[in-house]
């Protein structure tokens, strides 16, 4: 952006970014599919050894869990 | 080629009629163009072998067009070294800008911040040349320091028709106000305009955040406040996501959007 700004400085706050571009927000916007087709590319692409499979079923799991406390109030 | 499988990302080739030096590192190229462009839209301009930037139209004339750019990284660096005769790569134009019929026959107040004024500049031309189309036109426009002022013979030229505040963050000169733009608000009467109106606010999206509660101060109402945003769009065509904030792509719904949507776009 002008000035050089970056607007998301964590590697975290790009990682949830990026995930919610693959899963949830492209969908969401052009109603047609998942951005991810499940290929498993960047799996063996990343140098950091970071499963794509992995961080979402955490996410998944979170999300359960969230969910669950809720009914359970 | 037919339209269906023409190639988007093509850009054109376009001669620079002319660089005018606002300061020190903004610069205005004038630009031959045969695109047709909307107030507010914004272009990608490239140079071969370096990169691609979304620059908004900052002027649209008979074939011409301007962009208003900061040299900040490697594309406008490098646009930095050309001068009239040489070519820029445009293509476009993108976005959907700002809603002209909408805002005729109505009191407009324009808020910006910085470089945010080169985005509605043409539109503030517009309206200039057509005074008649609109009831009347407030513009607050501020600038970090001296140093910083863009398009100066214009803010005297729309000191004629306009009503207008400028003013510097943290400095004083001669014939401008000091302090930021939000402190300048409370200026304007909005009861006088008899519920016809409707305040643009551009600029840094800090700037835009307090402009926005500031005016909900007034209690204007969300539909009658417009903003553009700025982000680093990289493909303009709603491919990439790299300007998405959640699922609103700014290249394909904005950059212009209502308050009652931008307020729920935060990053």
């Amino acid at each position: 952006m002008a000035g050089q700004k970056e607007i998301r400085n964590k590697a975290s706050e790009r990682m949830r970014y990026k995930l919610l571009h693959k899963f949830h927000d492209y969908k969401e916007r052009f109603k047609t599919r998942h951005m991810c087709v499940g290929c498993g590319r960047c799996i063996h692409r990343c140098p950091e050894a970071i499963s794509i499979v992995s961080t979402l079923e955490k996410m998944n799991n979170a999300i359960v869990k969230i969910t669950n406390s809720n009914t359970q109030e | 080629m037919t339209q269906q499988n023409k190639n988007h990302m093509i850009p054109t080739a376009c001669k620079i009629i002319s660089v005018v030096k606002e300061t020190d590192i903004e610069w205005t190229f004038r630009v031959e163009s045969p695109f047709k462009a909307n107030h507010g839209q914004f272009m990608q301009l490239s140079v071969p072998k370096i990169g691609e930037a979304p620059i908004s139209i900052s002027e649209i004339g008979d074939g011409y067009m301007d962009f208003t750019l900061r040299a900040v990284g490697k594309v406008t660096n490098e646009i930095f070294e050309k001068q009239a005769g040489d070519f820029l790569f445009l293509r476009g134009p993108y976005g959907n800008g700002w809603p002209v019929e909408e805002l005729k026959d109505k009191h407009l107040v324009f808020i910006t911040g910085g470089t945010g004024l080169a985005p509605v500049r043409s539109l503030l031309n517009e309206f200039y040349n057509n005074i008649s189309s609109v009831k009347s036109v407030t513009l607050i426009s501020g600038f970090k320091n001296k140093e910083s002022i863009l398009f100066k013979d214009e803010l005297k030229k729309w000191q004629d028709k306009f009503k207008t505040f400028y003013t510097l963050d943290n400095e004083s000169i001669e014939g401008w106000n000091s302090g930021l733009v939000t402190n300048f608000v409370k200026e304007i009467d909005f009861n006088s305009f008899e519920d016809n109106y409707a305040a643009i606010v551009v600029g840094p999206p800090i700037m835009m955040k307090f402009a926005g509660l500031e005016l909900k101060k007034y209690n204007i109402p969300d539909e009658k406040i417009w903003m553009s945003f700025e982000r680093k769009m990289s493909c303009a065509i709603g491919k990439c996501g790299h300007c998405r904030i959640d699922e609103t792509y700014i290249c394909l719904d904005g950059p212009v959007f209502p308050y009652t949507v931008a307020k729920n776009l935060v990053d």
